[in-house]
């Protein structure tokens, strides 16, 4: 699975898993709680979230924040 | 959704009361046909502020439409490190107003408008930095 690098070393899957459950970042921002931009850098790995918005947007795309979130 | 339209009322109440503060300030030198260069100086930095925050007010705006909230965490975070970085630029900016300022500016409010306005300034543009690289923190 094709997995986005932050500046950070984090990879994250969520635009992989957002395009799987058909999810825009309008839709996962709206289920979360957050702007869209938040979702943009969160998959682009600009961001690092709070424990809470990692929860938050794991629950969402019905997975977990180890297997959301990857780091080296 | 409604903290956010109180939150952007208020952002706009803010910013008029901005451009009627600054229109209150320069007009004195407008009417009196001083629009040298030092008034120029002043002037640019706040239409500069001022396009920014329109901006800034704009791009809320079109997220609050969307049913997206105004401000979240990564916003706080992003402004709370460009204040950071603009505080301890803007120490510099101020002592250099102090040791260079006095042959420059003619009255008092001059040179503390052009501080606080330059600290706005350095703000603004750190702001919009950080909202473009993001506030990743190692």
């Amino acid at each position: 699975m094709k997995e986005n690098m932050s500046a950070s070393g984090a990879k994250n899957k969520i635009k992989e898993l957002r395009n799987k459950y058909g999810l825009t970042q309008d839709d996962l921002a709206r289920k979360v709680g957050v702007r869209r931009e938040t979702i943009v850098f969160l998959e682009q790995g600009k961001y690092n979230p709070s424990l809470k918005l990692a929860h938050d947007v794991a629950k969402a795309l019905r997975t977990t924040i180890d297997d959301l979130f990857i780091f080296n | 959704m409604k903290e956010d339209k109180i939150r952007l009322i208020l952002m706009i109440a803010l910013l008029l009361a901005l451009i009627g503060g600054w229109m209150l300030w320069v007009y004195p030198d407008l009417n009196n046909s001083i629009f040298d260069t030092k008034t120029i100086a002043l002037v640019v930095p706040l239409i500069i502020i001022t396009v920014a925050a329109t901006m800034i007010i704009g791009m809320k705006y079109k997220g609050a439409k969307r049913g997206l909230p105004t401000e979240d965490e990564m916003s706080r975070t992003t402004k709370l490190k460009a204040g950071a970085y603009a505080f301890y630029t803007g120490i510099y900016w101020l002592l250099a107003l102090a040791w260079f300022g006095d042959n420059y500016f003619e009255r008092p409010s001059q040179a503390v408008g052009t501080g606080i306005i330059g600290m706005a300034t350095i703000f603004l543009v750190l702001f919009f930095y950080f909202n473009k690289k993001g506030v990743n923190v190692r």
